[in-house]
């Protein structure tokens, strides 16, 4: 395995720092799942002592990718690039296994998925998964069992055909907006996405909705860079036009804000990605940047937020969602105890270890029901799909909700203030 | 030493469930490591979930001849729980139940694998107070603070580890498990055992449980920051300070050295020709807090301060601990490696222990910062350095046994907090007689007849 990050492995003095704010360390207190272990590992693989093989990949697999790691390090270890880099390495000498090409190969093909959501939307509504896992729940294997809970609710239509469909898009008096269709919220959160398109509009913004690829979120962690690359690249052209570009997936932000440093070698693209990385922006930062148009209503909640990885430490966005919820008259506010920990969905994670994402999922909906919340809201689609199984499996009526979905249903369905 | 004809994994799965053993050369590299960075592979990882386990396995062990490391979370300074042998890594950071916590004698009882820090909260919330504070509290354990008789920047008022272990229960190398002491705050029944496995290093025995003293949790607390122009004037205010009558909670120094280093990474406007800095911070009932800052004030005007702050709320506190808290990023920041030693000397011998450890970076051309606990004599000299350039290694090794030979000479010892280990082993003869080496030889045979605990640590055979 070739690896160019060498003196930044070695940076690592293995103090252990890393061990207390890794949520997998905390569950199972096993070495390998806390970062300065991973690093180990690598450094074994660079001086020889170790196989660049399937047993060291499963160990770096152990990763929920969250960041807390990187971010509480003392010694400025990039752990977090580094196990990318790592994973790309193995990805290049073992290859991937087939399970996993051909979801990454899908996320590619935005005609696969659409193909693909409208037969899973009716077997979903026939509540077929429900009655695989309650009457087969024991004899199915742990892979199939944790697909089935952790699928995302998909709608009958994309948010893509359904916005098609409207005949305004907006009056534009403040500019134009690119919204970026993630994957998920397009297949999987069409209602959220349709209220962050609401939003858009009633701030004022004309909203496009350009025909984008996938992030490249998965393509990135499964260590297949070039195929990330080509995605963002696609990207690039589909979105460079617009001064604003706004997306209300967490990891699609993190992922558009990282195509600068993705195709930093590419001398063609390069200066085009670093514009995109800056243009991009979460709803939530765009929103309260633009002074959005506060709710009138009233909607009494007890409301608490989760903090997706890919906003709090990928984008360094924790005020802004605050913020949005605090601005929605009737709703009282109420913060969980660790609400920046990762929730244990990490994208496929909570499908290939579906043990370690339980584990840690429990935890977090333990610090959910603590606030007696009437909703969590989290803006990332992985997320809500974990935070709606971990809370179901609890019995919690608590509900789930997109910051959009309960900032665009507050202007609606709220009973005016009366003063 | 070991006499293993099959795998040592098959052995102990037929003594544990199979998911807490592990042998594959990825689990072995996974546990061959401290926050030394020395590094040594176990044979077998072993994770145990109460004394039960682990007497199994060490009545194995001593029938085997099979070395058994103890560790805790692997944050040690001295490389105790590298398994410089081999053998079996007994991993006891799963057992991490607080027990008990009887808010009416102040005593807790934990298991070993409780974090330090996680326990220093909840006795917190109890409104009682657990006073060590090793820099490492948030990761490390207090099985291994016990084990290693951790300290902190609370040594000088409080004591360190062993000023709060009343009872412990321990498995011995024939697997039999004693329990000693209690919640009795005094006890004279029979000899000292407590304090013998305190500070043991994993030698003698294996702590399962422990029984902690507290104290009720001091409701005030006033941080200052005192920058010195001379190193001599801020040694004489810290002898002035406590010959006036007041024993600080905290009493830390920074020299020019570190000043500099977290000026160059901060920026925060610390004067660079300012040859120290004391972080001085006093606890307890809010009038004698208010006395005890007006005498520190009073003493460090006398002692020609150069500037004296006083916090007056929660983010002035932070920001006065900012320039100490920031020492280890912003080494981490100026150099790749770095080399944490740990030297302990009477406190009057402050000022020409820094200026010997000065004289030594300059005779050996490495940058070394100096910064510790001036109240209770023990400092920390970091080394700047890159572990992967041998030629400036073997300065460095040659500038850690000069520290160790000036500290000695100013009748001081190897370690303050960290232990022996394998780091500190070679330099043991410098403070220690062959009869107290052969004494503490013999104790070890007494109770490890086979040798199996944690061979070649401490002293070396």
């Amino acid at each position: 395995m070739e690896f160019n990050e060498l003196a930044a492995l070695f940076k690592c003095n293995k103090c252990g720092s890393c061990t207390s704010v890794c949520p997998l360390y905390q569950n199972t207190v096993h070495e390998g799942m806390a970062a300065r272990g991973k690093l180990a590992l690598l450094e074994g693989v660079a001086d020889g002592r170790l196989k660049a093989g399937e047993a060291v990949r499963a160990k770096l697999e152990d990763c929920l990718l969250c960041g807390a790691c990187t971010q509480n390090c003392p010694s400025f270890v990039p752990t977090t690039d580094l196990f990318l880099e790592a994973r790309a390495g193995l990805a290049k000498d073992l290859g991937l296994p087939v399970p996993i090409r051909m979801l990454l190969a899908a996320l590619q093909s935005p005609a696969l998925m659409n193909l693909g959501t409208p037969p899973l939307a009716l077997l979903q509504r026939a509540g077929i998964p429900r009655i695989m896992l309650d009457q087969l729940g024991g004899l199915l294997p742990d892979v199939v069992r944790a697909g089935l809970r952790s699928m995302p609710p998909a709608p009958l239509r994309s948010f893509r055909s359904r916005a098609e469909k409207l005949r305004t898009n907006g009056d534009g008096r403040r500019g134009t907006v690119g919204y970026f269709a993630g994957c998920f919220m397009n297949w999987g959160y069409a209602d959220a996405a349709m209220a962050t398109r609401t939003m858009l509009t009633r701030g004022g913004f004309r909203v496009e909705v350009p025909a984008v690829v996938c992030c490249g979120v998965p393509h990135r962690a499964y260590g297949d860079i070039e195929a990330a690359r080509d995605l963002a690249r696609k990207n690039i052209a589909a979105l460079e036009q617009y001064e604003h570009v706004v997306t209300d997936c967490a990891s699609c932000g993190a992922a558009l804000k990282e195509y600068k440093r993705l195709l930093k070698d590419d001398p063609e693209y390069c200066a085009r990605a670093e514009k995109l990385s800056g243009r991009a922006a979460d709803i939530s930062e765009f929103l309260v940047k633009h002074e959005f148009p506060k709710p009138r209503g009233h909607t009494p909640l007890r409301a608490t937020y989760h903090d997706p990885c890919h906003l709090v430490r990928g984008q360094g966005i924790k005020s802004q969602p605050r913020e949005i919820l605090q601005a929605i008259p009737g709703v009282e506010y109420v913060e969980m105890q660790g609400a920046d920990v990762c929730c244990g969905a990490a994208g496929s994670f909570c499908v290939t270890h579906p043990a370690l994402s339980e584990g840690v999922g429990s935890n977090k909906a333990d610090s959910i029901l603590e606030t007696k919340a009437d909703v969590v809201v989290s803006g990332c689609p992985s997320c809500l799909t974990q935070l709606k199984a971990m809370l179901a499996a609890k019995g919690s009526k608590i509900k789930v909700m997109h910051p959009m979905e309960l900032l665009s249903e507050s202007y609606k369905t709220g009973t005016e203030e009366k003063r | 030493m070991a006499t293993v004809t099959r795998s040592l994994g098959t052995d102990l799965r037929q003594l544990l469930p199979a998911n807490q053993v592990f042998d594959g050369i990825e689990d072995r590299t996974l546990y061959a490591y401290d926050g030394t960075s020395l590094k040594a592979l176990p044979d077998v990882i072993a994770q145990v979930r109460n004394a039960a386990e682990v007497a199994a396995v060490l009545r194995f062990a001593s029938d085997h001849e099979v070395p058994v490391v103890p560790r805790g979370a692997g944050t040690g300074l001295s490389g105790g729980s590298v398994p410089a042998q081999g053998g079996i890594a007994l991993v006891l950071a799963g057992m991490r139940a607080i027990k008990e916590i009887d808010t009416s004698s102040m005593m807790a009882v934990v298991e070993p694998g409780v974090i330090t820090g996680v326990f220093q909260k909840t006795v917190e919330d109890a409104g009682l107070f657990y006073p060590p504070d090793p820099a490492s509290l948030n990761y490390c354990t207090l099985g291994g603070n016990i084990a290693e008789n951790a300290g902190g920047p609370h040594g000088v008022k409080y004591g360190v580890t062993k000023d709060y272990v009343l009872g412990l229960e321990v498995v011995i190398p024939s697997g039999d498990v004693v329990r000693l002491g209690g919640k009795q705050i005094k006890n004279v029944t029979g000899y000292n055992l407590v304090q013998l496995f305190v500070g043991s290093e994993g030698t003698l025995g294996v702590i399962t449980e422990a029984t902690l003293r507290l104290l009720p949790k001091p409701p005030a607390k006033k941080t200052m920051l005192a920058i010195f122009d001379r190193l001599d004037d801020a040694a004489t205010a810290v002898a002035g300070i406590m010959a006036g009558g007041v024993i600080p909670a905290t009493l830390e120094i920074m020299d020019q050295k570190s000043i500099n280093c977290v000026e160059d990474y901060l920026k925060l406007g610390l004067p660079r020709d300012a040859e120290a800095i004391l972080l001085i911070e006093v606890d307890g009932m809010p009038a004698a807090v208010e006395a005890e800052a007006d005498v520190i004030d009073r003493i460090c005007r006398e002692k020609g301060v150069r500037s004296f702050q006083v916090a007056k709320d929660k983010k002035e506190e932070d920001s006065l601990w900012k320039a100490r808290r920031s020492i280890s990023p912003a080494i981490s920041a100026a150099r790749p490696s770095k080399i944490g030693e740990d030297i302990s000397v009477p406190r009057s011998a402050i000022p020409a222990m820094v200026r010997e450890i000065q004289r030594i970076a300059k005779e050996y051309d490495l940058p070394i910062v100096i910064f510790g606990h001036a109240g209770d004599g023990n400092l920390h000299p970091n080394i700047l350095t890159d572990r992967r350039d041998h030629k400036e290694m073997e300065r460095v090794e040659q500038a850690i046994a000069a520290i160790f030979e000036a500290s000695v000479k100013l009748g001081g010892t190897l370690s303050g907090e960290h232990g022996i280990g394998l780091s500190k082993q070679p330099y043991m003869d410098l403070a220690v007689s062959k009869e107290t080496v052969k004494l503490m030889a013999d104790i070890k045979r007494a109770l490890d007849p086979k040798n199996i605990l944690n061979p070649g640590k401490i002293w070396r055979a």
